[in-house]
């Protein structure tokens, strides 16, 4: 059921004579302003627009290759030398069922090569580590699957029985099902496409949104536990897609968001969706359905759900302050506060600046710039828009949810880390988007619009799309780690020392370059500092580190000591700096540094031996020293020691 | 002493998997010495490697005197492994240190060369040994 709603909607968006005679020049505005912005933002790597400076991580020539590429797309000759092959493509797919079912499985199984082979190259994104220790430290078992204690049972239990079946490691055995997963995707693209009741053109315009979705970057090897989930929301999609061309996929639907709330918690987003759906597919069975499909019930169902939302949000989780800087705290609260106890510029909050621009660059990285392009035309030609389609209504829910979401969760490991977690919204809005293009290509908008609409989107589609190539090569992905840990340090915070430390790590130790490197970062910080800073204290201790492995003990003791200047809390560094002492024969101090570390770790009950064992090993030296032992043989013996 | 051999545990950390913690964390009886009146020991079986079977032993020196005192030891474990060490303790201190041995426990503690700020005491090892566990 199709209702035409608005006065405006029966007016075609493309039509001469109309406002919808502007839409080409206003969607390659459009266009032209995106790719400014991603030229911009690659000059400005350590700035808050980590969402469309990828291209800061490859070189001047590559940039410039890549700008005048997209703009030379949406050359008139050139986007249909591009396009209509595709179009001639689908149109013979859509004709011949079976050739599409090999073609998919072909395109599939190329795809999770390349997916394989393109993979990324750090564990630093999302929270890869400590999965991995979980998996290893915990057995999964159907029996998970009906308890409340895990978020995502099911993804844990497929990857952890197939590393187990397989005999492969862990790691690797995520990294190809996020491999075959996105052979999956792309066959259900493929699959979606051909099938669906649009023109062909649509059909590429279509192609090339879902593919070029940054969130894809899920399937490059991603260890972590979003890419089956991510998988199931897109078949959950197309089937709701196909259910609004009038196919009986409700049951399926159901299926897949069952299973889906078993690989992640998050499906459960899709549950407004999905009610809605199970409304629409009854309408006619009972004859009071159609009141609550009406937009206004919609818009009040909406706003009250918001105003329950507020009160768990104040009343149930008391997330609108921390009261302390723990991390136990910060993590049973799920949602950003209103009010953060940490002093400027740290004082990340749900209505702070850097929060609200987080959620744009989220948005810029996961969701396709095409996607994007298509949402800002619908608000610009609002009124030219059917908005009380069925269609667009059930993916407006879907994406206002994940949106929702986004907004208010607090990314414990700070949204450019975790990216992942919260880019499973880039689906539903995908497909909101491709509601909303239908309206734009109902075949009374010219051919020269569409094809400059399909161009736009793969011009920016190919610059957001070097994400994909920038985290799979180590010196790129460095250099985006260590842009983006900066930018983390001034808003979010917490964690930025530990994506910065591992885009320097990434820069290796063959020449000065890391050392140089940790020191440019650190004197940046430094104005930015708190009065005690834990995360530019662990900087401080990963230079000293460096140090000590060049065996400069000199800049290393320094590095140690202002480790613990700006952070009295780290104790690590108390222990390196008693080594350091060690190693340059400064024993009495080692002594009283290693007894410091003592006290406050390993007292009353040992936690880490080894402050214990260093300190008898300064004790033995002082024997040496003591007795006139040859300088020979206290050098060998400082010369096994060592900080790790 | 092998050097090689003593200082390999410093990187236990990387062991940690292989390490069973021991029971209690049960402090053993103060041993005093009659040589060194203030400064007592005590010693705990803190953990066991399951890999090589050896026993982590934490021990502390305390110095319950106003003056600050410094001395060497010789801690001997039931295998007849030692440890020594010398350390200066400041007063009212404790020292907190620590090592594997093959043994179950720790029989014998030593001390020589104890000095109270300038009062030297010289008297030679086996101060402690009547304090044997």
């Amino acid at each position: 059921m199709q209702t035409r709603g608005s006065k405006a909607g029966n007016r075609s968006v493309g039509e001469k004579g109309t406002p919808g005679s502007s839409l080409g020049v206003t969607s390659f505005l459009l266009f032209l302003t995106l790719v400014l912005i991603y030229s911009l933002a690659s000059l400005l790597p350590e700035s808050f627009l980590w969402g469309v400076n990828q291209l800061a991580a490859v070189s001047t020539p590559v940039r410039l290759f890549l700008i005048s590429g997209a703009i030379l797309i949406t050359i008139p000759a050139v986007s249909r030398i591009l396009i209509e092959p595709f179009e001639r493509f689908l149109r013979v797919a859509a004709e011949r069922k079976k050739s599409v079912l090999i073609i998919a499985g072909i395109i599939g199984a190329i795809g999770s090569v390349v997916f394989y082979q393109n993979r990324i190259i750090t564990d630093m994104y999302g929270d890869s580590r400590t999965l991995l220790n979980l998996l290893a430290g915990r057995h999964y078992s159907i029996t998970d699957l009906f308890g409340f204690n895990d978020t995502e049972p099911l993804t844990r239990l497929i990857h952890q029985s197939l590393s187990r079946s397989l005999g492969l490691d862990q790691k690797l055995t995520i990294q190809i099902v996020s491999a075959i997963t996105g052979g999956l995707f792309l066959i259900a693209v493929l699959l979606f496409v051909v099938h669906s009741k649009q023109p062909p053109i649509w059909k590429v315009f279509a192609g090339i949104i879902l593919v070029s979705l940054g969130a894809n970057q899920l399937f490059f090897g991603h260890v972590e536990d979003y890419t089956l989930v991510y998988l199931a929301i897109i078949v959950f999609l197309v089937l709701s897609w196909r259910l609004f061309e009038g196919r009986k996929t409700l049951m399926a639907m159901m299926g897949v968001f069952a299973l889906g709330v078993g690989l992640h918690v998050e499906m459960l987003l899709l549950t407004p969706a999905l009610t809605y759906a199970i409304f629409y597919s009854n309408r006619d069975r009972f004859p009071a359905i159609p009141r609550p499909l009406r937009p206004k019930t919609i818009i009040a169902a909406l706003i009250l759900t918001l105003a329950c939302g507020l009160l768990a949000y104040m009343f149930y989780f008391k997330a609108y302050e921390f009261t302390s800087d723990n991390q136990n705290e910060i993590a049973s609260k799920i949602f950003l506060p209103v009010n953060n106890p940490l002093p400027f510029p740290h004082a990340y909050s749900l209505l702070s600046l850097e929060h609200l621009s987080d959620v744009l660059q989220e948005l810029l990285l996961t969701v396709a710039p095409g996607a994007l392009l298509i949402c800002i035309l619908a608000l610009v030609r609002f009124r030219e828009l059917r908005w009380d389609d069925q269609r667009t209504i059930f993916f407006s829910i879907a994406a206002f949810y994940f949106l929702l979401f986004n907004l208010t969760v607090n990314p414990i490991l700070s949204m450019p880390r975790d990216w992942d977690f919260l880019s499973l919204a880039a689906a539903p809005i995908a497909f909101l988007s491709l509601a909303l293009s239908t309206h734009f290509f109902d075949g009374s908008t010219t051919r020269r619009t569409m094809n400059l609409l399909i161009a736009c989107s793969l011009g920016m589609g190919i610059l957001s799309s070097t994400v994909f190539f920038v985290n799979s090569h180590e010196d790129t992905a460095s250099r985006r780690l260590r842009s983006i840990g900066i930018w983390v340090y001034r808003s979010y915070y917490r964690g930025s020392s530990y994506i910065i430390n591992v885009g320097c790590k990434l820069i290796g130790t063959e020449n000065n370059m890391e050392i140089e490197e940790r020191r440019r970062i650190i004197q940046e910080l430094e104005p930015f500092k708190s009065k005690h800073d834990s995360e530019l204290g662990f900087l401080y201790e990963k230079l000293g580190q460096v140090y000590f492995m060049r065996g400069d003990y000199d800049n290393s003791a320094r590095c140690f000591s202002k480790s613990i200047d700006v952070d009295a809390m780290n104790l690590h560094s108390v222990k390196e700096l008693a080594v350091t002492c060690l190693k340059t024969r400064r024993f009495s101090l080692a002594s009283d540094l290693i007894d410091v570390y003592n006290q406050q770790v390993n007292d009353p009950v040992v936690t880490e031996p080894t402050g214990l064992t260093l300190s008898e090993y300064i004790n033995y030296i002082g024997v040496l020293e003591s007795s006139g032992r040859d300088s020979l043989s206290i050098q060998k013996a400082l010369d096994q020691v060592q900080l790790f | 002493m092998n050097h090689s051999r003593l200082f390999v545990v410093l990187i236990v950390g990387v062991f940690s998997g292989t390490l069973q913690l021991g029971g209690a964390q049960t402090w053993s009886d103060p041993v005093r010495f009659e040589s060194a009146g203030g400064i007592e020991f005590r010693w705990r079986d803190f953990f066991t490697r399951t890999d090589t079977v050896s026993h982590f032993f934490e021990w502390e020196f305390m110095n319950d005197t106003d003056s600050s005192a410094t001395f060497e030891y010789v801690i001997t474990g039931d295998n007849g492994e030692e440890r020594i060490g010398r350390i200066t303790l400041k007063p009212r201190r404790k020292k907190l240190s620590g090592w594997y041995f093959s043994g179950d426990k720790i029989v014998d503690v030593a001390l020589a060369k104890v000095a109270f700020e300038s009062i030297s005491n010289n008297s030679g090892l086996g101060s402690g040994a009547n304090k044997r566990k």
